[in-house]
């Protein structure tokens, strides 16, 4: 053996003592002074055999191989550990974990508990630089907490993917400074942290959509640790409107509610998602499980007041139509009534906001140009900051979002909050969005009742008043009260037995 | 006597048990990320994201195999850690 493949064997088996000396005294296994490692673990086996708990095997298999296992490691362990004769558990402990223990470096991390704490896994959040919709709940969201001092550890996973771990500062700078950032976006992260954290009797809280391979070893977290899980419900747009999406897209959302099925509370953004999780709340009990239960708490309607552009002398009314480019945000749909309301004469700028794959993008500003040879004011506005969406909305007339399917509806909120009226779906979270005035609905599907309406609000000034009155009325939602609503309803301030 | 050195004995064969346990990790895991760091190993990136595109677009067609590679490499590109 070489010296250094030696070091590294030591280096392992001395974070193994450490991950088990934190775990013996949860699992009710008193240390001996100067016990071998190997003795300390066939009693800690011995013990978690014969107690027979769930989640005391759950934590054990993290204190051997520092890793979080799946639902079949954890029936593996438990199977091989039914069959060892009495005495023999270590050989059978070691067996189970081995896969698991290789996966990557994290056999050779320290291990911390939190214990009647509560943890939010940020992981996208915090590793990339994205920020749609879900980043921006989260990045207001445990700013939010922190300010009130809730105590919540954020956590991301290793680089292998298979353990908690806490946020080095560029990725707490993510989470929590997004609106002032201490580093610059982009800069290499070379902080390396080579601790693992397990929650224990604690509170799990999942307020993303967890990315395809950690939703195995969080299912397993759910249904065998004994934390209890909460989860924002975004919506089940890959589920109930597969055919608007690639196909993997909706394969992997059924792997994520494997581990919906076994959590405890899910909060929905919206009524429209939290009936949605509902649903499939009641498909669960048919398995013999229990289900999440689940609450609706709107997400907040607070934007920046930034814009404040007004249109140019003598232009044509602004149209502004903003989401991504996808099939159910119903652009197609937008370009089929101006083209009805172009051909009867009507005058207006039409502008699209919304980022989308190459070739898609390369397909609807061909279809622009074509449009454009005609005669229609109709362009592309992409790559635009927040305060570049703000002034196209502060100059709009009205925005048009007759999206076929939403969870929340993002840009609908942020045009009301902007004082611009939307144009906008007559059901789902857009019918509720739109409940609290104004809005015109129309149903999404029908291009003719699309065109009728954007004809109204393009033609009736009166009409606009209205609305424009209707959203000086609305009540201002602000993310306080949506962090402090959600922390309720998630019912994480409970303590778990 | 006897008992004493039974206990010994069986103390002997866990910690062996043991110390191949970690041997077999460790060689493992780092076989693993030798290879994932080697030189040959990001060399054929390239190669293996082409051949993966190609497969899904066998699978999904040539439009929606497009929009999940943007979406693989925009995920790429936004990590900064």
């Amino acid at each position: 053996m070489t010296a250094a493949l030696h070091e590294r064997i030591e280096r392992r088996r001395s974070a193994l003592r450490d991950r088990i000396a934190t775990a013996a005294p949860v699992l009710g296994v008193a240390q001996i002074d100067d016990e071998p490692t190997s003795s300390l673990l066939q009693r800690m086996a011995a013990t978690v055999r014969e107690r027979g708990r769930d989640d005391e095997l759950w934590l054990l298999y993290i204190a051997v191989s520092g890793v979080f296992p799946e639902m079949d490691e954890l029936i593996e362990l438990r199977r091989r550990l039914s069959l060892a004769e009495p005495g023999a558990e270590l050989a059978a402990l070691l067996e189970a974990t081995m896969e698991g223990a290789a996966k990557g470096p994290e056999s050779g991390y320290r291990m911390r508990l939190v214990q009647h704490g509560v943890v939010a896994d940020v992981h996208f959040s915090a590793t990339t630089e994205h920020n749609t919709g879900i980043q921006r709940v989260v990045r207001r969201t445990m700013p939010e907490w922190e300010r009130a001092g809730r105590g919540v550890e954020l956590v991301v996973w290793t680089d292998s993917l298979v353990a908690m771990r806490p946020l080095s500062e560029r990725e707490r700078d993510r989470v929590l400074s997004w609106t002032d950032r201490r580093f610059a976006p982009g800069t290499r992260d070379e902080q390396k942290i080579d601790e693992i954290i397990v929650p224990w009797r604690s509170q799990v809280f999942v307020p993303e959509v967890p990315i395809h391979p950690l939703t195995a070893p969080l299912a397993a977290l759910a249904r065998f640790s004994g934390n209890r899980v909460s989860m924002i419900g975004h919506d089940a747009i890959p589920l109930v409107s597969a055919h608007t999406l690639v196909p993997i897209e909706a394969e992997r959302y059924a792997r994520f509610l494997t581990m919906v099925r076994y959590a405890d509370r899910i909060v929905g953004v919206s009524e429209s998602a939290a009936r949605e999780f509902a649903g499939f709340a009641k498909m669960v009990p048919a398995q013999g499980l229990r289900g999440p239960s689940v609450r609706a708490v709107p997400l907040a309607t607070e934007v920046p007041h930034l814009g404040s552009a007004t249109p140019a002398p003598g232009a044509d009314p602004l149209v502004l139509c903003v989401g991504s480019h996808e099939p159910r945000k119903n652009q197609e749909a937008v370009l089929q009534a101006a083209r009805l309301l172009h051909r009867d004469g009507a005058r207006f700028r039409l502008v699209f906001v919304g980022a989308g794959s190459t070739l898609d993008l390369r397909r609807f500003d061909a279809r622009l140009s074509a449009l454009r040879k005609t005669g229609l004011q109709v362009s592309s506005a992409r790559g635009l900051s927040d305060a570049g969406l703000w002034e196209l909305f502060a100059e709009a007339r009205f925005s048009v979002f007759p999206s076929l399917h939403e969870g929340f509806g993002l840009p609908a909120v942020e045009s009301l909050a902007l004082g611009t009226p939307v144009l906008t779906s007559d059901f789902g979270s857009l019918a509720e969005v739109a409940a609290g005035g104004g809005c015109v609905t129309v149903d999404p599907r029908d291009d003719e009742a699309i065109a009728a309406a954007m004809r109204s609000m393009l033609e009736d000034d009166e009409l606009i008043a209205r609305l424009l009155r209707e959203i000086a009325a609305r009540p201002d939602r602000t993310w306080r009260q949506y962090a402090d609503e959600l922390w309720e309803a998630a019912e994480l301030g409970g303590e778990v037995a | 006597m006897e008992q004493q050195e039974a206990e010994r004995r069986l103390q002997d064969l866990r910690d062996a048990l043991l110390d191949d346990w970690l041997l077999v990790t460790e060689h493992l895991a780092g076989t693993q990320q030798q290879m994932e760091s080697s030189l040959s190993w990001r060399v054929t990136a390239p190669l293996r994201l082409v051949r993966l595109f190609q497969v899904k677009a066998r699978e999904l067609g040539l439009p929606a195999a497009t929009r999940l590679g943007t979406a693989v490499v925009a995920r790429r590109l936004g990590r900064g850690a």
